[in-house]
């Protein structure tokens, strides 16, 4: 087998390969003084220019949308996520009846929530999230919402019982901003 | 001249739903790019392209801040193409990108070229392709990576790469012969 017969093959590679490349300038060393593998690298080359035109279509907007949708949602949680969870504590705080998953979905059926807790219980499932890991992750939510609203001053949230996994330091910490929320509204 | 792709990316990891959706308009047409040259059907490409964004959206706090974005996110959707790959040639878990090339089925003969209809030529050719040399020679001529990225993205060896696209470019000289 010849050295054409190894290089040809190789001709439209090459061409693919940006300006300056060692493999492209040694190819164009030997192609120089070979006709064959010169029109080889000049198909190659043109062949380069004709993939320009295999360019696809963009996607659609709906697929757009539906891609983004969820993430956008996502980054900016909104107030009617925060509507839903308050709902969701009132209703664990003052629940007489054992609290199953069952029982609370069959409280907030057909109500303005509902959406939001299938897309919470969705999304747990497809993190992995079960039994206890599930619950250390909802005592941190509740914990995280408690202390958002305290330092809001939601005066109807973070009036409510603090829960009762807060540290010492976070207990202490939203008790002086309650201080110093009510004397600067003249609630002392 | 506007942000990086990697500023945005990293705006969007600090919680920035305006850099998000910035680095999704500039990069989301390339992920779908990659998944309708693969699959070449265009739900198939909706659907990936969702599972991609949601797959790094998880992971977005792996993204280390000064590294080179496209090949960090073709390596997500790279993950969720060879996923696929496995369900649909029904192949091992841990099947790679060589046993994904010897699994795959050659396409039936495509049909002759008209003259003249270069875009559709071309776009036929490629489609006419195995699917692994065809990834390869978006990633090299679509997407501009060299072949050590594009063996990043695909968890293969520049070498490897190298000849898949070689064999790719040199098949769709043939092909376009008459045209060229």
């Amino acid at each position: 087998m010849s050295a054409c017969d190894e290089l040809r093959p190789k001709a439209a590679g090459i061409a693919a390969l940006p300006e300056g490349d060692p493999e492209r300038e040694s190819f164009l060393a030997h192609a120089r003084g070979c006709p064959g593998c010169m029109e080889a690298l000049r198909e190659g080359e043109k062949l380069d220019a004709a993939l320009a035109r295999g360019e696809l279509p963009r996607p659609s907007s709906r697929a757009l949308r539906r891609a983004s949708a969820p993430i956008l949602a996502d980054l900016t949680p909104s107030r009617w996520g925060l509507r839903a969870l308050a709902a969701l504590v009132a209703f664990c705080e003052t629940s007489k009846v054992a609290l199953t998953t069952a029982g609370v979905m069959q409280h907030f059926a057909g109500g303005a929530y509902e959406d939001a807790f299938v897309a919470a219980l969705t999304a747990a499932e497809s993190e992995g999230l079960e039994g206890e890991l599930l619950e250390i992750e909802l005592v941190e939510g509740v914990k995280r919402y408690w202390l958002n609203a305290q330092k809001r001053g939601d005066d109807a949230e973070s009036r409510r019982a603090p829960p009762a996994e807060l540290s010492l330091e976070e207990t202490e910490r939203a008790r002086q901003r309650q201080l110093a929320r009510d004397r600067v509204g003249g609630n002392t | 001249m506007g942000p990086t792709d990697e500023e945005l990316m990293s705006a969007y990891v600090a919680g920035d739903a305006r850099a998000f959706e910035k680095l999704f308009a500039r990069l989301a047409p390339r992920v779908h790019g990659f998944f309708l040259r693969s699959f070449r059907d265009e739900g198939v490409a909706d659907d990936l392209l969702q599972v991609t964004f949601m797959k790094i959206h998880r992971a977005r706090q792996q993204y280390r801040p000064g590294l080179k974005l496209a090949p960090w996110l073709f390596a997500v959707a790279a993950r969720v193409r060879l996923d696929e790959l496995r369900r649909r040639l029904r192949l091992r878990e841990d099947a790679d990108e060589d046993a994904i090339a010897r699994a795959e089925v050659q396409d039936p003969a495509d049909p002759p070229l008209v003259a003249g209809d270069v875009k559709n030529a071309v776009r036929a050719a490629l489609e006419a392709l195995p699917e692994s040399q065809r990834t390869v020679i978006h990633l090299h001529r679509y997407e501009g990576m060299t072949f050590g990225e594009i063996a990043g993205v695909l968890g293969s060896t520049a070498g490897a790469v190298k000849l898949r696209a070689f064999r790719g470019y040199e098949a769709l000289r043939q092909r376009l012969k008459g045209l060229l």
